[in-house]
């Protein structure tokens, strides 16, 4: 199934631009700051480079223009809250609560009827998605629209509040900021999508009592509730073609991985987008043996808690797994003085690495959590362990026996604390070994 | 290669800040223009890389290539820079008339400039295409090595390049310009 490379290849080897594009005049900048011990941005006091369409180009780059903005100068403090809080640090509550905005709002509303709703007055912007020529809009799916109607809502928003990053290029729910609401920043925010200027559907996310982020709908679900997915259409894995084995789990169905909590199950299961793909992995690899099992697809990981109502604490998008058997596999759960820690291996073995997430469960709320790896400045969604040695508790940490790349010698041992409050686990320690 | 004992290293000095920078510069700007295709961020982007390199050198174990640790490092500038990009759009009411397809100055400029017209090909396709197709055939970066890099499954990779090939294909054949692949 190796596609031979194509021909044209070659022509992208000189890169995009002749000559030294990094300048040596750009460099003496940076030795200068270096020198300097100046390690924040230099607009402040020298050129800035960035200027206001600088950053609109920045918009383009990452998919999606902004063609439109339209703020309504009113003096209503439902819209001066909400614009200050998307810029960073609102001062003014909003006039109506969040619980009443989702009362009012039914789908079909124009926009009039909205802002009399809601209160007279808006933030709301257009935005037109970087699709290649041959695109085609299903009306359907939000997702493979070119031009887009948002007007968003902050509500509850601490001050103070800053914007964070988000957590990466493909992360769909980027248009929320889930860190701000999980930290209780903000207590929800709520995105209109405008179809022909009617509610066409009304996405909105808050944090529950318990912590946990709760996501309501009005109108048609979507994968990923994006309300400015950058994603195209699935198109067919082309490594995925052969038809599935009635031996094989039936696409789409079941539950893949489960972990067992005090507060109830974490269940990893098939998104019902319906493409996920289930298949013998085929041949033998660093991956696994010809007789395991790939799944390939998007997942919701949820905690299904003892009374029954269910939580997602993760999506995946595209994520591969590769097991023995096609039995559903369990999450490692290692036990902590706050929380219940479980580990996710989305495949069983590799020849250096394997990736893995963790989540936990607070022994004290119930509340389930997605855990980042925090190293330094980086906050990073997996780590890597030995697949010989997995990761385990002691004192109070996790231990973890890093990869072992090609060209290293030996290896990494990472200690690990979990911070329950940022949802991080923090890398307070390594030691090499042989 | 010649830089690989960096990761043994807590602090680095100014002539191997100076090396890095002449090795890796246009590599990293190049990565740089590909997400943002702004000559500007790039220059703010290239540089705000290597400082980084410069001040956390310690944080480079030789997890990877010291290129896919540049490389990384840039891809979470440019994250940065898109975040702060799409929350102040609320205020770019200058951007407000400008139809979207009529290119920029800027990628006017470009278009002129490119040392093959494939370039323009490149651009039109959507980032994610973009940056796995250049990963592989400019970089010549093994697929595991991009898929640490991107932080995806291989499988992923895979089916991206696939994808932006074909695109790649039609693009090139609505510009008249197929020469093999």
């Amino acid at each position: 199934m190796k596609e031979a490379k194509p021909e044209w290849y070659a022509r992208l080897k000189r890169g995009p631009f002749e000559g030294d594009v990094f300048s040596s005049e750009l460099q003496r900048e940076v030795e200068a700051r270096a020198e300097s011990g100046q390690t924040g941005r230099k607009g402040t006091a020298g050129k800035t480079r960035l200027n206001a369409k600088g950053a609109a180009l920045a918009a383009v780059a990452v998919l999606l223009v902004v063609v439109a903005a339209f703020v309504t100068l009113s003096s209503s403090p439902f819209d001066s809250g909400r614009q200050a809080s998307i810029g960073g640090g609102g001062q003014e509550e909003p006039a109506i609560s969040f619980g009443s905005a989702m009362d009012q709002l039914r789908l079909g509303m124009t926009q009039e009827e909205v802002l009399q709703a809601l209160g007279n007055g808006g933030v709301g912007m257009s935005t037109y998605r970087d699709f290649s020529q041959e695109h085609r809009e299903d009306p359907k799916d939000i997702s493979t629209w070119s031009a887009v109607d948002l007007w968003r809502y902050d509500f509850g928003v601490r001050d103070g509040y800053e914007v964070r990053q988000g957590k990466g290029i493909d992360n769909l729910e980027d248009g929320f900021d889930l860190d701000g609401i999980r930290s209780g920043e903000i207590e929800a925010q709520l995105i209109i999508n405008w179809r022909d200027r009617k509610v066409e559907r009304v996405i909105a996310k808050m944090r529950s009592d318990e912590g946990t982020i709760g996501t309501t709908r009005l109108g048609p679900v979507i994968e990923h509730d994006a309300p400015l997915a950058v994603e195209e259409p699935p198109e067919e894995d082309p490594t995925a073609s052969s038809p599935p084995d009635p031996e094989l789990p039936a696409p789409n169905e079941g539950i893949r991985a489960v972990g067992d909590s005090a507060a109830g199950k974490l269940q990893l299961r098939p998104d019902k987008s319906g493409d996920e793909s289930v298949r013998l992995l085929g041949a033998p690899s660093c991956l696994g043996q010809e007789t395991d099992v790939q799944f390939l697809g998007n997942y919701e990981l949820v905690l299904q808690r003892l009374s029954g109502e269910e939580t997602v604490v993760q999506s995946f998008e595209q994520l591969e797994m590769i097991w023995q058997g096609n039995e559903t596999v369990e999450f490692r759960k290692l036990d902590f003085a706050d929380i219940e820690l479980f580990l996710f291996f989305p495949r069983y073995t590799d020849c250096r690495a394997l990736e893995f997430y963790a989540y936990s469960v607070d022994k004290a709320t119930g509340e389930a959590a997605n855990y980042t790896f925090r190293d330094g400045e980086n906050d990073l969604p997996f780590w890597n362990t030995s697949p010989q040695e997995l990761p385990k508790a002691e004192d109070g940490k996790l231990v973890v026996e890093g990869g072992r790349w090609a060209g290293q010698d030996g290896a990494v041992r990472y200690f690990f604390e979990p911070d329950p409050e940022k949802h991080q686990l923090r890398l307070v320690d390594e030691e090499r070994i042989p | 290669m010649a830089h690989e004992y960096l990761k043994f290293v807590s602090n680095m000095q100014s002539a191997s800040l100076q090396d890095l920078m002449r090795e890796y510069g246009t590599e990293v700007w190049n990565y740089a223009f590909l997400l943002t295709r702004s000559r500007h961020m790039s220059d703010d982007i290239a540089q705000d890389v290597f400082l980084q390199a410069y001040l956390h050198i310690s944080s480079f174990r030789g997890q990877s290539s010291l290129r896919t640790w540049l490389f990384s490092i840039t891809r979470n500038k440019v994250i940065n820079y898109k975040r702060s990009a799409f929350f102040r759009k609320v205020t770019l009411l200058d951007f407000f008339h400008q139809a979207p397809s009529a290119p920029s100055a800027e990628e006017q400029f470009m278009n002129r400039a490119y040392t093959d017209s494939i370039w323009e090909a490149v651009m039109k396709l959507p980032p994610k295409y973009r940056e796995v197709l250049l990963m592989e055939a400019q970089y010549e970066m093994p697929l595991a090595e991009i898929a640490q890099l991107l932080r995806v499954s291989i499988g992923t990779v895979k089916s991206r390049l696939h994808r932006a090939r074909a695109k790649m294909r039609t693009l090139m054949e609505e510009a008249g310009s197929v020469e093999g692949g």
